[in-house]
């Protein structure tokens, strides 16, 4: 099994749901949670998600990296916020209260409360993510996706992609080689411009094989009847069962909460400083 | 009472970008549970030949003319769903022909296709692969799968669709002799099932060892022969068709024997003839005494690696191997899929990083110091030692083909009026100057391979490493290469071909090593290695037919 996009071959709670009803919850609570910015729900989004994240059996050592980088991307996102707009709490949530400084670039505790927001939905999406990514295999995604509507033409693409990235990969590192010794500067030693000329030739031969492979894997694909007809099914295709149809109404109540709240909280956002 | 499947009556056919009709009016009719093996040159039109069979080809491509019949009804008008459903095809790329990120996903990929229920499909798929023999394999993506395995995962892919034509393009291109040989067990258990087997093949010493029912070979778009495979190997037009002779025909033919004399000629098991073991065992003699005057001196090392391991996580592919390249000789590296053969020569070529050993070669300039290639570049260690991949789309980038060759020179600051001659010279030696304004991409496959490893000999380097210099070629292109090899060799570069094509090793190669499980044999010559059975079993070769016929010959008494 390809291990891009790092689909985890394991066996938990999260891998055994269906893939449709998996993605149909993923979107559910992505749309409750960019609706949202109630930190009450914030909060217990990022609680569930963090849950779903821990059934999934997921290991901390494959993942490490992307979450280090979503953190300092998330950091650099609140700074860059703090930095072009640093009344917006106040203008959100009609009140100061100065913590810190004065003037524009004063710090209030409306904008931290605000950036604070901010930074659980990174903490829901994430986790929600990697859950979702880890736990579906891909031909499984294919067939979730062409289940919510979306043709099967492209749901295939997308994961004959999968199938054919480390070929292409490989491909790649030999062609790199061959032409380093020849001469091409690609190694540590060269210089910059030589390094980009030099490869901008290899992408583009790569290119020219990699569009020669697809002339013949849709030869090969209509060989064996590939868009014959308007439906297909996939081997790979799921039952639904009990788990799914609990999975689904978790989600669907999660976004009704998030509605619920808004029309509550007279808008999106939960003022406690009223 | 004939009983056809597939015909074809008076069929021409051209594309519509070329002028010339690449088939000429086509007869020929193909028997229902029939095998038919189909010969020819590379250019001949077998690939066009099949595009027409499986309606890959059809009027959009190009003009047809004359009929094509399957079950006796003329096929005109259907496209390549509808005749998909009659023959299947297996194209000679089985790793494109993989579309499923598994071997269940791939084999299911047809009747998912045709929207067959689920449960129904499963079923299917579990089915043919209990057949096959492919049921663990299930799980488990192309990356993971041998040649052989693959080649197994794309006829179940097909026969799971129930077509009663199974059609192969050259099922043996990748395969080293040992699996080649089980395909070919696995297409003859199909054919016994009464499956209608077409397939196009060049190594026609391997198929006929499994029998075929029926042989056509074309040259230049015609027809030129229609029959049995003892009429083809007794045509006297053979040669003029540029197929490769099974070795132990070549060698009764050049014993002086006359292969009109033979009985079961086409069968080295059983072919016999009057007075064929005398004639056979004379030109034994007279080969062995002109053999043993040459004698050669104690020859040089042109490179040396010493104790590499190397291991890929936690598996050991190498195991403390050292190995001398002698200068000037051209050395077969043998080993099973898998057994670290390529590694190896990528290790040496200096394309993996050494692990634990070194790779090193006495220095151009003073003889008493040795160069380490742990510490040289690519491009300095492209002095001493050059890699052609079996890829050609990984060693050429699409330059014309001068520039392909011209642009190491170049990188390495040659004098531009020395390069134009020096490029030139060797153009010609290799039988590509008439082509050298032409796109590298616009090659014929067995050109590039050429212009592959014209473009890394050019920097001259001692040792020249290719892995699988000659699969996937016809004979003709394949001994052009070797030929081409052969003078770089004479002009003093030691070459090293990783490989399991059994002429190559018996006919062109001086020494032999083999890697079995990570370890590597003492260098032997090639004959030495062929009377070993143990070690061809262990590096997935077979006896070749040469040999067989003689070790037959030889244990037969003299009662005929």
């Amino acid at each position: 099994m390809t291990d891009f996009l790092g689909y985890q071959d394991r066996d938990s709670v999260i891998h055994r749901l269906n893939a449709t009803s998996k993605l149909l919850v993923f979107l559910l609570l992505t749309v409750a949670g960019i609706l949202s910015f109630d930190i009450r729900f914030l909060l217990l989004l990022t609680v569930f998600a963090g849950f779903v994240l821990y059934l999934s059996k997921i290991s901390w050592r494959s993942i490490r990296i992307l979450v280090y980088l979503t953190v300092v991307f998330a950091l650099l996102n609140l700074v860059l916020i703090y930095v072009f707009a640093p009344q917006y709490g106040v203008e959100l949530y009609h009140d100061k209260t100065i913590l810190l400084g004065s003037g524009y670039y004063a710090l209030t505790s409306q904008q931290l409360f605000y950036e604070l927001l901010v930074l659980l939905k990174y903490c829901f999406s994430v986790p929600l993510s990697l859950a979702f990514l880890l736990t579906t295999q891909p031909s499984q995604l294919a067939a979730g996706l062409n289940r919510v509507g979306i043709s099967y033409k492209i749901a295939y693409a997308f994961s004959l992609t999968l199938r054919y990235l480390p070929t292409i990969q490989n491909e790649f590192q030999t062609t790199k080689k061959v032409q380093e010794a020849r001469g091409f500067a690609l190694g540590k030693k060269a210089s910059l411009g030589k390094k980009m000329m030099a490869s901008t030739r290899l992408l583009l031969s790569l290119a020219f094989s990699t569009l020669e492979k697809v002339e013949t894997i849709s030869e090969a694909m209509a060989l064996r009847r590939f868009g014959k007809k308007r439906k297909r099914t996939w081997y790979y295709s799921q039952k639904w069962r009990l788990p799914d149809w609990l999975a689904l109404t978790m989600g669907i109540l999660l976004l009704l909460l998030a509605v619920w709240l808004v029309s509550i909280d007279g808008g999106r956002f939960w003022n406690p400083f009223r | 009472m004939t009983d056809s499947v597939l015909q074809f009556k008076d069929l021409s056919f051209r594309y519509h970008s070329q002028a010339e009709e690449t088939l000429k009016n086509l007869n020929f009719t193909i028997q229902k549970g029939s095998k038919t093996l189909v010969l020819g040159p590379s250019g001949s039109g077998k690939s066009t030949l099949i595009a027409l069979i499986n309606a890959l080809v059809t009027e959009k491509e190009g003009e047809i003319d004359g009929q094509v019949f399957i079950n006796n009804e003329d096929q005109a008008g259907t496209d390549s769903f509808d005749r998909s459903l009659l023959v299947g095809t297996i194209l000679q790329d089985t790793d494109r022909q993989f579309v499923g990120l598994t071997v269940a996903e791939d084999i299911a990929f047809v009747l998912e296709n045709e929207a067959e229920a689920v449960e129904k499909l499963r079923a299917a798929v579990a089915n043919i692969a209990d057949k096959l023999g492919l049921t663990n394999l299930l799980p488990l993506g192309p990356e993971a799968l041998s040649g052989g395995q693959k080649q197994r995962v794309a006829m179940a892919g097909v026969l799971v669709g129930n077509s009663p034509i199974l059609v192969l393009d050259e099922p043996l291109a990748s395969l080293d002799p040992q699996t080649g040989q089980a395909v070919l067990a696995t297409i003859e258990q199909l054919h016994q099932d009464g499956i209608t087997i077409i397939m196009v093949e060049h190594r026609l010493d391997e198929v006929l060892r499994q029998g075929v029912d029926h042989v056509l070979v074309l040259k230049n778009g015609e027809l030129v022969f229609d029959g049995q495979a003892e009429d083809l190997l007794k045509n006297p037009r053979f040669h003029d068709w540029q197929l490769a002779q099974p070795a132990y025909l070549s060698l009764v033919e050049q014993s002086g024997y006359s292969l009109q004399n033979l009985e079961h000629i086409e069968d080295v098991q059983t072919v016999t003839g009057p007075n064929l073991k005398q004639q056979l065992q004379q030109a034994q003699k007279a080969k062995k005494t002109a053999v043993d005057k040459g004698t050669q001196d104690r020859p040089t090392a042109a490179l040396e690696a010493e104790n590499l391991t190397y291991s890929y996580g936690d598996r050991t592919i190498l195991d403390d191997v050292s190995l001398t390249i002698d200068a000037n000789q051209w050395l077969a590296l043998i080993g099973e899929n898998g057994s670290g053969k390529s590694t190896l020569a990528r290790l040496i070529a200096g394309f993996l990083p050494v692990q634990q050993g070194r790779v090193f070669s006495k220095s151009d300039e003073d003889k008493n110091v040795t160069v380490d290639f742990a510490k040289l570049s690519l491009a300095e260690q492209a002095r001493y030692v050059g890699y052609v991949s079996q890829n050609p789309n990984e060693m050429l980038i699409g330059l014309s083909v001068f520039e392909e060759v011209a642009t190491g020179l170049r990188l390495h600051h040659v004098a531009e009026d020395v390069i134009e001659e020096t490029v030139n010279f060797a153009l010609k030696k290799a039988n590509l100057y008439p082509y050298r304004h032409w796109q590298s991409q616009s090659l014929s496959f067995g050109q590039k391979r050429r212009l592959s490893v014209l473009s890394v000999a050019i920097l001259e380097p001692k040792v020249l490493i290719l892995d699988e210099p000659t699969a996937g070629q016809d004979d003709v292109s394949a001994k052009g290469l070797l030929e081409y090899l052969r003078l770089l060799q004479d002009s003093g570069i030691a070459l090293v071909t990783v490989t399991h094509d059994m002429a190559l090793i018996e006919k062109w190669a001086d020494q032999v090593v083999s890697l079995v499980a990570g370890r590597l044999t003492a260098k032997m010559t090639p004959a030495e290695l062929f009377s070993q059975r143990s070690l061809l079993e262990q590096t997935s070769l077979i006896v070749p037919s040469d040999q067989i016929l003689l070790t037959r010959i030889e244990r037969e008494g003299s009662h005929d």
